[in-house]
């Protein structure tokens, strides 16, 4: 009897697990509708709480939001659709990822969110990046380039005009020579491995006028051996052998070099518009106020560079709460959210009418940001991208840390990525 | 002609095998959901060509493990992996060991000393690789300014930029987390050696020297192939510190091979590959501790 009282004692150990799991379904069936949404936390913000916080008081619908780094959001969103889990019904996403989502059917067409009246109110070209074979499967949250940011206060002290940032390479050298210090840098970059290095280089060959790639029928074909691309990465050896550039920076991702530059490790770096506005705030500066916005200086006059950063958000075809996912993204992309966005947390707003808000244009610099536009580059949007990207960042690293001269990097970073695209 | 029925107390009461099984079942349930059948579930998807970027499937064969040694940076890999393992657990033996030592010996303060070694063992990996990238970080890391302070540097290094330093640099950060499990063990192994081992060398005539490599080595053998065994799985499939600390950089310098099964399955979707490439690394896991244990074994039986 001992045996089967400890048997008994067994099975009833597991009920209340069962109860509970069945009790979960129950109470779940019984609350408001949740949706779970997954943001990198730049295209989240600060505020992003507030916000979901308003739609949920507008509309009773809930919402959980998870707020990691890009790279944990796309290993996060990579995982749950590869398991076809309905774990989010919003997932953050650039334009360049659909390719590796939409032909296995991961992402949801949204075009039912989008009438032609709709479309027309966003800013050019976003809503046909995200548009394939006629159907919409993101929407446009934020709209982001990447410019130069300066340090006004580190230019007075070394006796540089703090209105005249450096628009050529030569000056950014020769500015260098009066800014660096034992201690300071005159600039820093994200050189770190994956798509920092990458998409820093990219902007950096940009902006010595290169042709990065180019479509040929239904395929990408890179041209990154080509005389302008190896100037550009040239240049960025000299910076980091003469001591111009922070010789940490094949280290550092985005935030980091914001940092440095913040705390004043740093007179000039490159990063995403929207810090913008973080960088007038002395909580966040002590430069606060005395950062200005201009754009990267180029191989020679004329010429500037930029890569295109754009957040979308996409709703997965697993998830339970697509009607639901809907509506808020459609209220992320109200002129009123759009406009919070902007003037409280920097980023640029994707809807046309906002350009002319005199209040956003007091936080953006919409001149830079425009012509930093006018010049970006766009990451071809193939399945392969992640591959080729980390491919390049290999390669651009290999010539940083003198392990390949310049020509033999890019020639493999090309090869490799032809290669992998089937040429 | 039945017998009796019995009922299912009596069965019980009566089939000790079956009770065993009954009270073990739920547990062996939620192994095989939770460990077996991912297990097995990796394996077959290990040859297919299985890739959310395209839909469909696609039997592969042996195609994918092939493809891993047609990889001239898959085959890289291996090599950083293997030397990541040995030099880290050459430090963490040697260290171990000598601290182990000299913690059996007595003196004053020992249990605040014992205590103390622990700390780097409880610290969560990431952590880890977060504390020593402030250490050796280019710009306000201590290693930096205690170099430049003392004059052996004139300006900040940044260490884990240059290839020749960043895999060493995570194999000592790696080695301090794990050290103080080799002491542990170690440890526990000394103080099992009866006391009368010892008399008897002495009374042979034996000096430290060789008390330490004819009584004390072989009688921890076992603590040592035990920890050599744990800490070669963990080292081959070391992931953590690495994403943490250098995400594989510089110039792919820091990339072990579990870094290219995260890469591969997660990164660049293909199921098929990363799978084939993790059950590489478990081949290799299982091959090295065979080794340890054939080695090993053969020194124990004194």
């Amino acid at each position: 009897m001992r045996k089967g009282t400890a048997l008994l004692l067994a099975v009833l150990l597991f009920l209340p697990l069962a109860g509970f799991a069945g009790g979960q379904k129950e109470k779940k069936a019984a609350e408001a509708e949740t949706i779970t949404a997954l943001f990198g936390i730049d295209a989240a913000g600060k505020h992003m709480g507030e916000r979901a916080a308003e739609f949920t008081a507008k509309t009773g619908i809930k919402v959980n939001l998870v707020e990691v780094e890009w790279d944990g959001m796309v290993n996060k969103q990579s995982v749950a659709l590869t398991a076809n889990e309905p774990t989010f019904d919003i997932v953050d996403c650039g334009s360049f990822m659909l390719p590796e989502y939409v032909p296995g059917g991961k992402y949801a067409d949204i075009s039912d969110m989008f009438s032609a009246a709709d479309k027309a109110k966003f800013m050019e070209g976003m809503i046909d990046a995200v548009t394939i074979g006629g159907k919409v499967y993101a929407a446009p949250l934020m709209a982001s380039w990447t410019i130069m940011f300066y340090n006004t206060e580190m230019f007075t002290k070394a006796g540089l005009d703090p209105n005249k940032p450096p628009v050529t390479w030569d000056e950014l050298v020769a500015y260098g020579k009066k800014l660096q210090t034992k201690d300071t840098y005159a600039y820093t970059d994200s050189l770190g491995p994956g798509e920092y290095v990458t998409t820093a280089y990219f902007r950096w060959a940009k902006s010595a006028g290169a042709k990065i790639s180019e479509w040929r029928g239904s395929k990408v074909y890179w041209l990154l051996d080509s005389p302008e691309c190896a100037q550009a990465l040239d240049f960025l050896k000299k910076m980091l052998k003469e001591g111009t550039m922070d010789p940490g920076a094949p280290t550092y991702v985005q935030q980091q070099i914001a940092d440095l530059f913040g705390k004043g490790h740093a007179s000039m770096f490159v990063n995403w518009d929207m810090m913008q506005l973080t960088f007038k705030n002395p909580e966040q500066t002590p430069f606060a106020g005395k950062i200005f916005a201009a754009n990267m200086p180029g191989a020679k006059a004329g010429l500037t560079g930029s890569i295109e950063g754009h957040e979308y958000l996409a709703v997965p075809s697993p998830s339970n709460h697509k009607e639901a996912a809907k509506k808020f993204i459609k209220f992320l992309q109200t002129s009123e959210v759009q406009k919070k966005r902007a003037v409280g947390e920097g980023m640029t707003p994707v809807l046309k009418d906002l350009f002319k808000d005199a209040d956003v244009k007091k936080v953006i610099n919409l001149d830079v940001v425009f012509k930093a536009a006018a010049n970006c580059y766009y990451r071809p949007a193939i399945a392969e991208y992640t591959q080729c990207s980390d491919i390049i960042s290999a390669e651009i690293q290999n010539a940083l840390v003198n392990n390949k001269d310049t020509k033999q990097a890019l020639k493999d970073a090309n090869d490799k990525c032809n290669k992998l695209l089937g040429w | 002609m039945r017998g009796p029925r019995m009922s299912i107390g009596s069965r019980l009461e009566h089939n000790e095998g079956l009770f065993a099984f009954l009270l073990v079942l739920p547990a062996l349930l939620i192994v095989i959901a939770l460990y077996a059948y991912p297990l097995v579930f990796s394996l077959v998807v290990s040859f297919f060509r299985s890739d959310i970027r395209y839909p469909g499937v696609e039997f592969r064969g042996l195609k994918n493990y092939i493809d891993i040694f047609r990889d001239p940076d898959l085959v890289a890999s291996f090599g950083r992996t293997i030397y990541f393992t040995v030099a880290s657990l050459a430090i963490e033996m040697v260290v171990g060991v000598v601290v182990a030592v000299a913690f059996n010996s007595r003196f004053i303060g020992r249990p605040v000393a014992r205590s103390i070694i622990l700390i780097p063992w409880a610290v969560p990996p990431v952590v880890n690789g977060i504390i020593w990238n402030w250490i050796v970080h280019p710009k306000i890391g201590i290693l930096n300014y205690l170099l430049t302070s003392v004059g052996i540097l004139s300006r900040y290094k940044p260490w884990l930029a240059d290839p020749s330093w960043a895999l060493n640099i995570i194999v000592v950060a790696d080695a301090w987390k794990w050290t103080p499990l080799v002491v542990l063990l170690v440890l526990a192994g000394l103080q099992a050696i009866p006391e009368e081992l010892y008399e008897a060398a002495r009374m042979d005539g034996a000096g430290a020297t060789k008390v330490f490599f004819r009584v004390t080595l072989p009688c921890v053998m076992w603590p040592i192939l035990v920890t050599l065994i744990l800490r070669t799985v963990e080292a081959v499939r070391v992931f953590d510190i690495i994403f943490v600390m250098t995400r594989g950089g510089p110039a792919n310098a820091t990339k072990v091979t579990t870094f290219y099964v995260w890469e591969i399955a997660f990164k660049y979707h293909q199921l098929g590959m990363g799978s084939a490439l993790a059950y590489t690394v478990t081949i290799l896991i299982i091959a090295l501790a065979v080794v340890y244990y054939r080695v090993m074994n053969r020194r124990v039986e004194f």
